[in-house]
């Protein structure tokens, strides 16, 4: 553990996006490369409740030599109320404004939010996140965890450093995780290997 | 070994891109050759996870199916288990132009299978079929699928032909 920080953010936003936690503990770690977490994010009232609307998203299977998961559409266009203010707060001036302080990252405030859904025998291989050109403007990756599993289960996020594994992040739900991309930021999601399902809301911050 | 004229594989490949030839080996030399031990791991991050391994008869049999094409094969056993895979960008298959499948019987949603991928889109998918030989001459990237935990203990083995 590198540095802790305890953030706080205005009342009218908290009151506006429906979160109740004025004040969140964020740690931040240097190796393998930048990354941050924040704990408890949402108030567990809300959590709830954006974990049953994100669940009644639907989900489509994808395949590709790096990954096989489900997905849900964009969900900056989603109407339900509760996605809506999770997604505001992450393209919020206060939210950007404190991340560009935090990582030096210029950011753009284009944000994109996924739901992702692993399930036995899904996977995510070791990538750096720039595997095409227009990814060159990812800034920061994030993924807010919506379930929690154990390590038996796998579905770990995994962070390289020169070919090897030296940091496993076990999901574990309401922690929001944060990593500066860059051609360093080897990770992958382990395959889940039992009957569990890891959900997550994912994307990046653009710059 | 199956019998089927030159010109029949020439002509096929050159239409579809590629020929599976079904029940290619004698029932004698496919038990024989599936058999195969494993004997090296090869791992490059971001890139691919296979092992590879030997057999006494893998240069004889790579050598008769040379004769019967009229061609000249090199070749090299990848074997995929678990946790197994190649990415597109990888350059371990790029030589390659068949390969002699010497799986047992296989779930293709266990992975494994042979991916061909152009402008991002899958042309071709080739699942493991056990004693067939599949040529191919197609504009596109290959991958072989991770093979995921459903597999089990049970790996695909291919006879990589070029």
């Amino acid at each position: 553990m590198d540095q802790v920080y305890v953030c706080f953010f205005s009342h009218k936003l908290i009151k506006h996006l429906l979160f109740s936690n004025v004040m969140v503990i964020l740690t931040k770690y240097s190796t393998p490369f930048s990354h941050y977490i924040l704990s408890q994010f949402l108030s567990q009232q809300n959590f709830k409740l954006l974990k049953k609307c994100v669940l009644k998203q639907k989900f489509k299977r994808f395949d590709s030599d790096l990954f096989s998961f489900l997905q849900s559409k964009n969900l900056l266009i989603s109407k339900n109320k509760s996605i809506t203010y999770f997604c505001n707060f992450l393209k919020s001036l206060e939210f950007l404004q404190m991340l560009q302080s935090l990582t030096n990252k210029k950011l753009n405030g284009v944000v994109d939010v996924s739901a992702f859904m692993y399930k036995k025998g899904d996977y995510l291989l070791p990538h750096d996140d720039l595997v095409t050109e227009k990814d060159k403007k990812r800034k920061l990756a994030y993924i807010f965890y919506l379930s929690s599993l154990r390590k038996s289960d796998g579905g770990a996020l995994d962070l390289y450093k020169k070919g090897k594994i030296v940091k496993s992040f076990i999901p574990k739900e309401n922690n929001l995780i944060i990593f500066s991309v860059s051609r360093h930021s080897f990770h992958q999601v382990r395959e889940v290997i039992k009957n569990k399902k890891r959900i997550s809301l994912a994307g990046w911050f653009y710059g | 070994m199956a019998r089927i004229s030159v010109g029949q594989i020439a002509k096929e490949i050159n239409t579809k891109g590629f020929i599976e030839i079904p029940n290619f080996l004698s029932m004698e030399n496919f038990a024989s050759l599936k058999k195969v031990h494993v004997s090296k791991k090869i791992s490059k991050i971001g890139s691919h996870v296979i092992h590879t391994a030997t057999h006494p008869l893998q240069y004889k049999i790579t050598n008769q199916i040379s004769k019967a094409l009229n061609m000249s094969f090199k070749s090299l056993f990848i074997i995929c288990k678990h946790g197994d895979f190649t990415l597109l960008n990888s350059p371990i298959l790029k030589p390659f132009r068949g390969l002699l499948d010497l799986s047992d019987h296989w779930n293709p949603h266990w992975g494994g299978y042979l991916s061909f991928i152009k402008n991002e889109r899958e042309v071709l998918r080739r699942n493991p079929s056990p004693n067939s030989l599949f040529l191919y001459n197609i504009a596109a990237m290959p991958f072989i699928k991770y093979v995921n935990t459903n597999a089990k203990k049970q790996a695909v083995k291919y006879l990589f032909l070029r």
